[in-house]
């Protein structure tokens, strides 16, 4: 059965999250956002076995933006710029989840000032690590994975720019 | 980023008397790193561009902007009448201030019209032009004939691009820099100015004498002239659109009395503050001032889209006329006035689609011929804006977790305490009297006293529900699993004559009880004990919950009330 969620928590991520907490280990202060290529409905193909996904490779891959000019390297999420949490809301399968929410502060701007489009872009994904091509397990660990909002898929002509704002909720599910 | 205009042609060149000529025509600035040169021709013969088929009357085979040769914007290579043909290039490296146009033209007199502007704020990059309209862009009408029906009708006004087939802005919502070209034709004679709407015309109003002005009019009252169909809001609000000196502005008004709109207020004050709109230099007697070719949005008092207008050019018989409008050919002089717009601007920000309207009206006349092209260029700087959120739902399998222990909770602590205390208040309490057994022995055979019969049944049947609360029992078996222990006393205070009866169906085993003591009943199978106690004609029966078996005890107290004689 293809998985319907709009976004995914990777083994990988989820591994490393409960690394922190509760198990005690040190939150980076710096994560990365990065672009990635496969269609959702892809990854939403690879059914509940999404939560083994990886990036650039393995089983179920997700295939990240390729190196370019404007995106040599993800671009750097500060801890300390993500904001507040506060109230917010979520859709569960038919439930609506009261969740805590934050925002990062200030939209993060993608320019492709390569010399050809960037095509086929179809959501962002937050890693650990700022090197693009790096595949899971191999330095990188992506956190989680999310189409845009709107389920668009975005061409960027060369000298266009994209800007992302991401937004991070925990949801105490069932509520 | 929005569409501005740098500079537009303002020149007179004089009439061409020839086969083929180069016109040239002096920018007010060379063209700039960052811009965009657009130059828009028209001929009352059409114009076929290089490149194009051939065969028409008048070629133009070159459009150069100093060295650099411009290009036909897609879709723009007409050959009909009354359509503009559109040049553009962005900035190169030798453009100049100097512009030619080179034409042929192998009949009679015509009239070329050129129009020119130069704009930044749209993408200098090869295909940045996004969206052409050209077949349609007069919403309701064919390329080049404006017919006595349609979208025209007999107003005179032109819906251009109605709300399905508005001008996209097709990268988000952000400001989309455009340009339109329009050729019409039939230029009015008269001097009065046109009122008009987007929806509808209002016929000939003056507003020679100042009432209404985009440099703050003050509501008042605009003649019209005589015999002209007005429309009459009757108390409503209508708009209007008034070519001023210094550009279009609208104005609303409440009612029309005689040959008098009523209830004039200016709107959209301000030069650029609602439609595109340019007060061209109109040469002595050459022309009139009119409801030009503008673009104007669905709503009168919104300024979605903000513009400005160039080169609209007039016919002269044969002389030299601003705007780069002028005779060419070996004979005579152009019969045929028409006019050239050129118009650049760029809608606001937070349309997904503009939905726009050419209004044109020409004193008097029916548009017969016209056409025109609007292009969309992509911004300078294009930002998708796009949001995600991920829901963290690790959260839920932690509360799956704690929805384990709660379960255990339920198993371990609340329920066990209060079946606990269920269990200690599940006695088999006797009540009677020194004479019971006499008074119970009366109870049974007869209500020989009244006032013993309630207070003996009502306590027994008290007791024996208490006492038999299985459920309760039964509770504490489950929930004490460690002790495994179930509590039931008797205590007898009085010494009389008394026989006990344990029963546990599971073992049955009978036990004796001795007067003041609780008796422990040691389980050795499941199932429940029930017994009863016969104490001088007493009697009160007890069962248990179901016990578990071999670790689970039972111990039975009962308690007799050491009472008076009845």
């Amino acid at each position: 059965m293809a998985s319907t969620s709009n976004y995914v928590f990777p083994a990988e991520g989820l591994d490393y999250l409960l690394g922190i907490v509760p198990k005690g280990g040190t939150a980076p202060a710096t994560l990365y956002l990065g672009l990635f290529t496969t269609s959702w409905a892809t990854i939403q193909g690879y059914g509940i076995a999404n939560t083994n996904i990886t990036l650039n490779g393995g089983t179920y891959p997700v295939t990240e933006l390729a190196s370019a000019t404007g995106y040599a390297t993800r671009p750097s999420l500060a801890a300390a710029t993500w904001g507040a949490a506060t109230a917010g809301t979520t859709v569960i399968g038919a439930n609506t989840i009261n969740v805590r929410q934050s925002t990062y502060g200030s939209a993060i701007t993608i320019t492709n000032t390569s010399a050809s489009a960037w095509t086929g872009i179809n959501g962002m994904f937050i890693a650990t690590s700022a090197t693009v091509g790096q595949a899971s397990g191999s330095g990188t660990t992506v956190l989680w994975y999310a189409p845009f909002s709107d389920g668009s898929t975005v061409t960027l002509a060369v000298n266009d720019s994209i800007s992302i704002t991401p937004t991070w909720q925990s949801a105490p599910y069932p509520a | 980023m929005a569409f501005t205009e740098v500079a537009r042609l303002a020149t007179t060149t004089a009439r061409v008397a020839a086969l083929s000529a180069t016109n040239t025509y002096t920018l007010p600035s060379a063209p700039a790193s960052g811009q965009w040169i657009v130059v828009a021709l028209y001929t009352n013969q059409g114009i076929i561009p290089t490149g194009a088929i051939t065969g028409a009357n008048n070629l133009v085979t070159s459009v150069t902007c100093g060295s650099i040769s411009l290009s036909v914007l897609e879709g723009s290579t007409n050959t009909s009448l009354q359509e503009p043909t559109v040049y553009a290039a962005p900035y190169a490296s030798g453009m100049t201030t100097t512009l030619s146009v080179t034409w042929t033209n192998g009949i009679a007199a015509t009239t070329l019209g050129v129009a020119v502007l130069i704009f930044s704020g749209a993408s200098t990059t090869t295909g940045s032009m996004t969206f052409r309209e050209g077949n349609g862009a007069f919403d309701g009408a064919g390329n080049t004939t404006f017919g006595a029906t349609g979208a025209q009708g007999s107003s005179g006004v032109i819906t251009w691009a109605n709300s399905n087939n508005a001008i996209p802005t097709n990268y988000d919502s952000q400001q989309q820099p455009f340009i339109a070209a329009i050729v019409d034709t039939n230029v009015p004679t008269s001097t009065t100015l046109q009122l008009a709407r987007s929806a509808g015309l209002f016929g000939v109003v003056s507003n020679s004498s100042g009432q209404l002005s985009q440099f703050g009019g003050t509501a008042g009252t605009l003649p019209i002239s005589s015999g002209t169909s007005v429309y009459n809001p009757a108390g409503g609000t209508a708009y209007g659109v008034i070519y001023g000196t210094y550009g279009n502005f609208t104005f609303s008004y409440t009612g029309v009395s005689g040959n008098n709109l009523t209830g004039c207020v200016a709107t959209g004050l301000g030069i650029f503050a609602q439609a595109p709109s340019y007060a061209p230099i109109m040469l002595a007697g050459t022309s009139a001032v009119t409801i030009t070719a503008i673009l104007n949005t669905n709503s009168p008092t919104t300024p979605n889209l903000n513009g400005f207008l160039t080169g609209s050019t007039s016919y002269t018989s044969g002389t030299a006329s601003a705007n780069g409008h002028v005779q060419i050919g070996m004979g005579g002089t152009g019969t045929v006035p028409a006019r050239l717009h050129l118009i650049g601007g760029s809608n606001n920000a937070g349309y997904v689609k503009q939905t726009a309207y050419a209004v044109q009206r020409i004193n008097g006349s029916v548009l017969t011929n016209g056409g025109g092209f609007i292009y969309t260029f992509a911004p300078a700087t294009r930002t998708l804006t796009r949001t995600s959120t991920a829901v963290r739902t690790l959260i839920s399998r932690v509360v799956k977790v704690r929805e384990k222990i709660a379960v255990a909770v339920f198993v371990r602590t609340p329920y066990a305490v209060r079946q606990v205390a269920s269990v200690r208040t599940a006695k088999a309490v006797l009540t009677r009297t020194s004479t019971a057994l006499k008074a119970v022995a009366t109870f049974r055979t007869s209500v020989a006293n009244a006032l013993r019969i309630p207070l003996v049944a009502k306590t027994r049947a008290s007791q024996r529900v208490s006492a038999a609360s299985q459920a309760n029992v039964a509770s504490v078996t489950r929930t004490r699993q460690s002790v495994r222990r179930a509590n039931v006393s008797v205590t007898y205070t009085i010494a009389s004559t008394k026989r006990r009866t344990f029963v546990r169906r599971a073992v049955a085993t009978s036990v004796l009880i001795a007067r003041s003591i609780s008796k422990v009943l040691t389980i050795s199978r499941a199932g429940t004990v029930t017994g009863d106690f016969k104490i001088a004609g007493g009697r009160a029966a007890f069962k248990t919950g179901q016990l578990e078996g071999t670790f689970d005890t039972a111990n039975v107290v009962g308690s007799q009330k050491k009472t008076g004689q009845i």
